[in-house]
């Protein structure tokens, strides 16, 4: 594999890395203190979370911008890029997608 | 190279189409929430035999209008388990419910406030300034012979036989045919206004998604040339 072509996996890993931790940060933030304060419980307090609705939705292009660009990038399969563009909706499951990536990174660099 | 098939192309198209709906769905929704936030003013109170007319489905026009009516009490009822706003304060009361006989022979149920401990006794002409309501569609309470389970003219059309104007007013003055006026503990008579989740920009974030998503789709068919064979990840 060439120098460049691993520069640039790494470039777009490093990118999808980012925005998969943030859209974790605030996916937990969404599903676990947003939505219940909404719904659920301590309803009064909704209003100081109002935020993190917002901002999820208008970073969470970027996220799929991120994570479609590093699967064209890391010739995945488009059933994966499908999986890893909505781990960015459910909590956790971008931080699985985050370590994957760095997992099938570190041993495509170890190989090449 | 291997062949994109057609009903790929099809599919991806079809997707699009509905993702970009959703977008304009999600526009729309943003607009109406724009919308209900501007502050209309109030129009004046106008009589209610020009907002309404018995046996007939209310306007979507006259709904949160003023109305005059002038009348008199000709049967009381209790609605348990409302919640109402009163000084500011969400509250879940029973409500004094009264079906006012109007002087045009039709009759309109009227929420005066909330249901005092005793009783009074109001004979005569009385005059009420209120906002006109659409009817409530959902029951609040248990079904019981004396009480309203929601505010519904539905409910009486078979203890008098007055026709009926749809919804129902709450009253926000009541004075005698003398002018005196008449107290009680009444409830807050704001606009109502319907209901969209959310808020402006959240939807507007939507709208980026759904037309991002519809981008993505389109560019699926192309996904296997676009994308960089010499790497290979597992």
């Amino acid at each position: 594999m060439a120098k460049d072509q691993l520069k640039s996996l790494e470039d777009a890993m490093r990118l999808f890395r980012v925005m998969a931790i943030w859209c974790g940060v605030m996916s937990l933030l969404l599903w676990f203190v947003n939505v219940p304060t909404h719904y659920f419980f301590l309803k009064s307090y909704h209003h100081y979370f109002v935020w993190v609705a917002l901002v999820h939705g208008f970073t969470y292009p970027i996220y799929v911008l991120a994570a479609f660009n590093y699967c064209l990038k890391a010739n995945k399969s488009f059933t994966n890029t499908i999986l890893f563009i909505l781990a960015g909706t459910l909590p956790i499951a971008s931080f699985v997608a985050e370590r994957k990536a760095v997992r099938e990174f570190n041993a495509l660099k170890a190989s090449s | 190279m291997k062949r994109t098939s057609p009903i790929s192309f099809v599919v991806a198209i079809a997707l699009s189409i509905l993702c970009i709906f959703l977008g304009f769905w999600q526009l729309n929704r943003a607009a109406d929430l724009k919308r209900i936030k501007e502050v209309k003013p109030e129009a004046p109170a106008v009589a209610i035999e020009k907002l309404a007319k018995p046996n007939t489905n209310l306007d979507g026009e006259s709904v949160n209008r003023l109305a005059i009516l002038n009348g008199s009490y000709v049967q009381e009822f209790r609605a348990p388990n409302q919640e109402v706003l009163i000084g500011g304060l969400k509250k879940k009361e029973t409500l004094e419910v009264r079906l006012m006989k109007l002087q045009s022979g039709s009759a309109i149920l009227v929420v005066r406030g909330v249901q005092p401990i005793n009783n009074q006794s109001l004979t005569g002409e009385i005059r009420v300034v209120g906002r006109l309501y659409p009817r409530q569609s959902s029951d609040v309470a248990e079904n019981t012979a004396e009480s309203l389970t929601r505010i519904d003219p539905a409910l009486v059309v078979g203890q008098t036989k007055l026709n009926l104007i749809d919804g129902y007013v709450v009253a926000v003055k009541e004075s005698t045919a003398m002018g005196e006026s008449i107290a009680t503990e009444r409830i807050s008579a704001e606009r109502q206004m319907p209901k969209v989740a959310g808020f402006y920009w959240q939807h507007i974030t939507y709208v980026g998604i759904w037309w991002l998503f519809a981008l993505l789709v389109l560019l699926a068919p192309f996904y296997d040339r676009l994308r960089d064979r010499k790497v290979r990840v597992r």
